[in-house]
């Protein structure tokens, strides 16, 4: 008996699992077709790019110095045992800029962004205003989640390459400033070394680490349902949902790159 | 032909049927309180006609035009001549009061926002309410004031049919009697085709000419709001709305 629970509750979850990966799916396909058809509302866009990008500029400007300056600490520790401690700046501008920079971005960003987006609109669900929308021919889709959606789509790789300027800065005022290295041959090593796909990688990690913030969020807050209660589950499973799934989408990213690219 | 006609309207939400047939029709300038008890499929009816709900059969006219029959374009003129105002008021928290008013308007655009907030405020003082109130937040007024922005909200979208989804729920009984006051004012001077949703007796005496009260899904009975007396309640009436009558033993008004 035990064990037949247990497969039931396996099969309940794999169920329910599938059922909300299709529904995702769904939401996603809608969003799409939402940001490329009319009607569009450039200054609900405007507001929402501004709320991502410039008040998340101060968390991610700061996150970046200090992942930047830990690395070269770090980066010290490591290299230093192999007497190779002027790989510093390579290993501080690869780290960042082919990972820390878009995944402490992205998961920055989806603990501020996605959970404000998710908490916004499930209270404007269970208070009627998403059906007042629709009463008034507003269509929500466009309203409310395309704006959402394509400001995230914009605003991550902008933070990103803020993020990464900003974590070089910090890994350079560590090594220069413990480490005594020579602050000019740690910027031209680092910009001898860095290469045009290492760019690429970070800002296609930073889009679709976007996308995984916009949509997450506007999915959880859209389909909230309850009261109060509601509200704030739907705010944890945007951060927690976006957070593996961007952790997820780096792995797959990572690795489509190696295989492409080497 | 009726302003609003409603003919066979069934939804069920899984094996629970909650609407089992509803017809009615409601003429021009008519206010009409849609009675029941809590669960009764009152709210359900009124999302199926304001297209928030797709019934899974029978249609909605308005202006003898049907929804299911329309295309998204006739759909949205139809639906354009509706205005809700939402249990809740719904007004949305990021914007003003006077924002919130001329929503539709300056999504619509072409209008100055001097003559946005100059209408803002005319119908701010219809419902009672004065110009400090445009530039207040949602969150700054009290539940009967957001009410009445909402009604105000309402007013602003120029609409043939209104409907008042239990607007006194969740009010002090003195705002409740002031929001029905104004409701039957609104409608009265306005000449608007209202739908009103409630439980409340006093709410549905105020505010319209006819009832309808529905029950398992269907209308069981239709008449003047007069006749709605717990006094004197006739032996005609359905059982299930004599019994509806007598429990309502205290109410206000």
């Amino acid at each position: 008996m035990i064990l037949l629970n247990a497969f039931a509750f396996i099969g309940r979850m794999t169920l329910g699992f599938f059922a909300q990966v299709g529904s995702m799916t769904r939401f996603a396909g809608r969003a799409l077709v939402s940001i490329i058809t009319p009607r569009y509302y450039p200054g609900q866009l405007w507001q929402q790019f501004v709320e991502m990008f410039f008040f998340s500029l101060p968390v991610i400007g700061l996150t970046g110095l200090f992942t930047g300056m830990v690395l070269a600490l770090q980066g010290e520790a490591a290299l230093s045992r192999l007497s190779a401690e002027s790989a510093i700046p390579q290993i501080v501008a690869i780290s960042i800029l082919r990972e820390l920079g878009p995944v402490v971005a992205g998961l920055m960003l989806a603990g501020r962004v996605g959970s404000s987006i998710a908490a916004e609109l499930s209270t404007m669900r269970v208070n009627e205003q998403v059906d007042a929308l629709t009463t008034m021919s507003i269509d929500p889709w466009h309203y409310l989640i395309a704006p959402r959606v394509l400001a995230a789509l914009i605003a991550l790789p902008v933070l990103v390459v803020v993020a990464n300027v900003i974590g070089i800065g910090g890994g350079y005022l560590i090594a220069v400033f413990q480490l005594d290295f020579d602050g000019t041959r740690f910027l031209t090593t680092i910009l001898g070394f860095i290469q045009p796909q290492d760019w690429a990688l970070s800002l296609t990690k930073a889009l679709i680490f976007g996308a995984i913030v916009g949509l997450f969020g506007c999915y959880m807050g859209f389909n909230a349902r309850g009261g109060a209660q509601g509200v704030g589950l739907a705010t944890t499973n945007a951060v927690v949902a976006s957070s593996i799934a961007l952790l997820l989408a780096d792995l797959v990213i990572t690795l489509a790159f190696f295989r492409l690219v080497g | 032909m009726p302003k609003l006609q409603v003919r066979s309207l069934h939804k069920s939400f899984g094996s629970t049927s909650v609407l089992s047939g509803v017809d009615f029709s409601l003429d021009s300038g008519k206010s009409l309180a849609v009675l029941g008890r809590s669960g009764t499929g009152k709210s359900v009816l009124f999302k199926c006609i304001v297209g928030l709900m797709t019934p899974e059969q029978g249609d909605v006219s308005i202006d003898g035009q049907s929804l299911s029959a329309a295309t998204a374009r006739q759909r949205e003129a139809l639906l354009a001549k509706i205005a809700v105002v939402f249990q809740g008021s719904a007004l949305f928290d990021s914007l003003n009061v006077w924002r919130n008013i001329m929503f539709t308007r300056m999504m619509s655009g072409g209008t100055s926002k001097k003559d946005l907030m100059g209408r803002a405020e005319s119908l701010l003082q219809k419902v009672g309410l004065n110009g400090d109130d445009l530039t207040k937040a949602p969150s700054e007024l009290s539940g009967g004031m957001q009410k009445r922005v909402a009604i105000a909200r309402a007013l602003a979208q120029d609409p043939d049919l209104i409907f008042f989804d239990e607007p006194t729920t969740g009010l002090d009984p003195v705002t409740a009697g002031t929001i029905d006051d104004l409701i039957a004012d609104v409608v009265t001077s306005t000449g608007v085709t209202a739908v009103t949703i409630t439980h409340d007796l006093s709410t549905a005496r105020l505010v319209a000419d006819e009832a309808l009260f529905l029950d398992n899904g269907q209308v069981q009975w239709r008449g003047p709001v007069a006749s709605l007396d717990r006094n004197s309640i006739p032996d005609t009436m359905p059982p299930i709305l004599q019994q509806f009558l007598s429990d309502r033993s205290v109410t206000r008004g």
